[in-house]
């Protein structure tokens, strides 16, 4: 027979606990997900491969045009780029392709929605273990082009403190869009799973990923100034390689750069808490949380 | 066994090429109608234009505002041609190579295995529909990307483009047919096989540089994906000149044509090899979830 | 903590609840096509009180799986009030989620991925329930249900029966006061589809505050299973009550069945002409005669009875004779459809 254990006290102890209970769970699920996604050794390769890829890609444009193994200044801004990049592949792209796999594959999105946890918490719970697997990738992706390509970045000379502010803050920033993406996500009919790949190849354009915004058209340069993103990467290439690097913001010191990057990601994370939430009623309102598109 | 008399293989031989020509009527059916989804359906709603133009678009544009950063800006059409070329590419890899992967999750596996028409037609119709729905999105990324970053094309000669433009489409959708076949012995895993391979292939393909600036080893491994030579050949055609080449375009085409009837080949005998599997070991059903 | 109100309002409480789906461009929601407009709830008022399990019957599109989730807050309704415990489940949604759990049937549901245990452990974390019991519970409920053995199988190796039990117990973890049943045995084979039954059954007899509320198609079911029923057709609740009201709802008069030893022909001209006797039929079957009685009101049997014993006659059996479930729903939703068959036709002409 079942302990009826909910009466009295219980209730109010398991309403204390939820929210760190329900952000562990949804940690533990995404890294369960991550980890059955394939085989290790294929998830492995997958990890490394794309950032990888990406790298070697610009490495040989670099080389095409430079006719030769040259290492000039905007060799380590490629390639720091391409690397950093991963975070927003993971988190942006990922959290929203969770849900929505929740919703049509697994066709669990229902149940835990109507459960007490707020599914803000299960969505932050959910980008966790992606920025970790995006830490790993970052990491790997770094080496091999400072080891084999010879991107000029002096382990010793990295200004630790500044890179960790800067992944803290990409962080905030870089789930806050995953989260009003798979808002998003939610109450589009069709193209809700290429939307995030949409917005992400679309950031990748706007805020310098592997070039400089100096080279924009003007109109997107100035749109490129809105993203945290913008800041979050010169940021972290100038905690990796120095003030060597400074193409994007040239004459900006770093303190004024990480304001600007504070400040637009509170900006952008309470513009996507509220979309979320507008999302969120329609998607109730018109019946989408538990409805598959078959797209 | 019985033997048949003089006057019954007289009658039968019309029969047989009566029945010959159904079965040809018919595949051509089961081909177009496999064909139709692509070609009709998929272009009912307008946000392809989107998803399939504008995006590819983004990224083209990002690899192209390297070069311009760079300070080489005729290397620009290099990029955009890439570009184009590998819209076909990811349609092989996402709508061919893991088409009946997705067809057995849906259950329709089974009844395309239990049609009467062989499998290749149905492959065949994918294939078509795929070619030429990619095709309109090639040209649309193509003249797009062309017109923003005024690129301009010289060609030397269009009978060898169209060659090697078309026989590099042929030999790539027959890869992409014996993938779908072969991926059928995997669950999970197809797609982190998908997204595992995308970007490398892309890479040694030569997307957003000449595949000779890999070395002339792993372009030599890299000319086995049938993009890469016929990216080579057309960019060589029309971009004279610009580049160090792989080897000349009329070789390249010469080899294309090997790899087509290779690809298409194994196409059929990988088929063959499922349609064993899944009739007579009965292991083709499982659907994970 | 219980709501304070709880021993004073229904489980379950809807007022004038409607439901409109608009389709838009193309799109087809809810049953709408492009550019139509369905309304799936008209004015919905139902009272679910504690400790019932209560069938809502309906056919495909009826509306009962909108009501479910305007309920479990899936949903928002057009308009109208629904209530969980007194609670608003459009404004209050916390609160409700705290209360409810839901199981649906005939979909694949779960994360393959996951064992069986942690699949049903994730969910007590969901809810907020300590480690420690979420697993004492898990290891009672699945044993409770049969599934002791696959505690650590994958969920992608389950069978459809042996999933649809894990998602009761999933749905049980969380110890909810008011249980939704969408259909839950919908595609289960007769073991499997008992198995559920028997242990909402025996859920619900270990506290007196739980609720459930069951959407079927299976009349039998919901003749076993239910206290109250409601039938809802198009978006209306036609008929409510209990099973046995529904069934009596049916009957104009009250019908017997008599076995009887010997059947002299004079004796139904008798019951023909007795007061209270509307019909008789005799029929002759091997050594025995089977007699069908209708009856003004069912007070009429004992007299009917005597005068066929004076006659002579010998009564061997006597059974009342009821309309079925399914008999009473079809006759209702039958109804229902030709009635507004005839309003449709008549507002035409009009």
């Amino acid at each position: 027979m079942i302990e009826t254990t909910s009466a009295g006290g219980l209730r109010e102890r398991i309403a204390a606990s939820r929210t760190w209970q329900t952000l562990r769970a949804a940690t533990w699920l995404e890294w369960q997900a991550r980890g059955n996604w394939t085989n290790p050794i294929l998830y492995g390769i997958y990890l490394i491969v794309r950032p990888m890829t990406t790298s070697l890609v610009l490495v040989l444009m670099y080389w095409l045009v430079s006719g030769a193994h040259a290492h000039g200044g905007l060799f380590g801004f490629l390639i720091a780029g391409a690397a950093a990049w991963t975070f927003v592949d993971q988190i942006v792209a990922g959290v929203p392709q969770a849900v929505l796999a929740d919703r049509e594959e697994y066709a669990m999105l229902k149940y835990v929605y109507i459960t007490p946890a707020r599914f803000l918490v299960v969505l932050i719970g959910r980008a966790l273990p992606r920025m970790l697997v995006a830490f790993i990738s970052f990491t790997v992706t770094l080496a091999f082009g400072v080891a084999i390509l010879g991107v000029p970045v002096d382990v010793r000379m990295i200004n630790y403190p500044l890179l960790l502010l800067a992944l803290v803050l990409g962080f905030v920033g870089i789930t806050a869009l995953g989260i009003m993406l798979a808002g998003l996500a939610l109450v589009l009919k069709r193209g809700a799973w290429q939307m995030p790949q949409a917005v992400t190849g679309a950031l990748y354009l706007v805020s310098g990923a592997i070039f400089p915004v100096a080279v924009l058209p003007v109109w997107l340069r100035d749109i490129s100034l809105g993203v945290p993103l913008t800041y979050w990467l010169e940021l972290t290439r100038r905690a990796l390689l120095g003030s060597r690097i400074g193409e994007t913001f040239p004459i900006a010191s770093t303190g004024a750069i990480l304001g600007w990057l504070a400040l637009t990601t509170v900006i952008l994370s309470a513009v996507s808490v509220i979309v979320f939430r507008i999302c969120d009623y329609f998607a109730r309102e018109r019946g989408q949380i538990d409805r598959t598109t078959g797209y | 066994m019985s033997t048949l008399t003089p006057s019954a293989e007289a009658s039968a031989a019309p029969a047989e090429r009566s029945f010959a020509r159904q079965g040809l009527r018919l595949g051509i059916m089961t081909m177009i109608g496999r064909a139709y989804p692509r070609l009709v359906a998929a272009n009912r709603e307008p946000d392809w234009i989107f998803y399939e133009v504008a995006l590819p678009l983004l990224q083209i544009c990002a690899f192209a505002l390297v070069y311009k950063a760079l300070g080489a800006p005729k290397y620009i059409g290099i990029v955009i041609l890439g570009g184009g070329m590998m819209a076909f590419w990811i349609n092989v890899l996402w709508s061919m190579a893991a088409q009946l992967h997705w067809e057995r999750q849906s259950g329709n596996l089974e009844l395309y295995l239990m049609a009467p028409a062989s499998m290749l037609w149905i492959l065949a119709g994918m294939a078509i529909g795929g070619m030429l729905a990619t095709a309109v999105r090639a040209a649309a990324v193509l003249i797009l990307g062309s017109l923003i970053f005024g690129v301009t094309y010289h060609v030397v000669s269009y009978p060898l483009v169209i060659l090697a433009f078309l026989f590099s489409l042929v030999a790539l959708y027959g890869l992409g047919s014996m993938l779908a076949s072969l991926y059928l012995l995997y669950n999970r895993e197809v797609w982190a096989i998908q997204e595992v391979i995308q970007e490398p292939v892309a890479l040694l393909t030569g997307s957003y540089v000449p595949v000779r600036a890999l070395g002339p080893i792993v372009a030599g491994f890299a000319a086995l994906i049938p993009l890469t030579l016929g990216l080579d050949a057309v960019r060589q055609l029309v971009f004279p000149h610009l580049f160090a080449t792989l080897l000349s375009p009329g070789w390249e085409v010469a080899i294309l044509g090997v790899l087509v009837i290779v690809f298409c080949g194994g196409a059929a005998w990988s088929l063959r090899y499922i349609e064993y599997r899944a009739k007579v070991l009965g292991r083709l059903s499982l659907k994970w979830q | 903590m219980s709501h304070p109100a709880e021993r004073d309002v229904p489980a379950i409480q809807t007022v004038n609840v409607r439901r409109v789906y608009h389709a838009r461009g193309g799109r087809s929601i809810g049953g709408a096509k492009a550019g139509k407009t369905v309304v799936a709830l008209d004015g919905v008022s139902l009272n679910i009180a504690r400790g019932e399990i209560f069938g809502l019957l309906g056919r495909n599109g009826a509306g009962k799986t909108t009501l479910i989730k305007i309920l479990t807050t899936l949903l928002a309704p057009t308009s109208g009030q629904a209530y969980i415990d007194g609670m608003d489940v459009t404004r209050e949604v916390t609160k409700v989620r705290q209360r409810i759990a839901m199981v649906s049937g005939g979909e694949q549901s779960g994360y393959g991925i996951l064992t069986v245990r942690e699949q049903l452990w994730m969910f007590a974390q969901f809810y907020g329930v300590p480690s420690k019991i979420a697993h004492q519970r898990i290891d009672e409920l699945l044993s409770a249900v049969g599934l002791g053995d696959q505690a650590n199988q994958k969920v992608y190796a389950l069978s459809t029966g042996m999933r649809q039990r894990m998602n009761l117990c999933r749905a049980l973890v969380s110890d909810p006061e008011i249980l939704f049943l969408d259909e839950p045995t919908v595609g289960l084979d007769v073991e499997a589809s008992r198995s559920v039954r028997d242990y909402v059954r025996q859920w619900m007899r270990q506290d007196p505050r739980r609720t459930v509320l069951l959407t079927t198609h299976y009349m039998f079911e919901a003749d076993e299973l239910c206290d109250h029923v409601a039938v809802i057709n198009h978006g209306h609740i036609v008929a409510e009550g209990t099973t046995d009201d529904l069934k009596r709802g049916l009957q104009e008069h009250a019908r017997f069945q008599l076995e009887m030893a010997e059947w002299l022909p004079a004796f139904t001209e008798m019951l023909r002409n007795r007061d209270g006797v509307v019909e008789a039929q005799a029929e002759q079957r091997n050594d025995r005669t089977q007699l069908r009685l209708a009856l003004l009101r069912e007070e009429f049997i004992v007299p009917t009875i005597a005068s066929i014993n004076e006659a002579g006659g010998r009564v061997l059996a006597l059974r009342r004779i009821e309309p079925t479930l399914e008999e009473a729903f079809v006759r209702l939703v039958g109804d229902e459809a030709e009635s507004q068959r005839e309003a449709e036709g008549a507002e035409v002409n009009g």
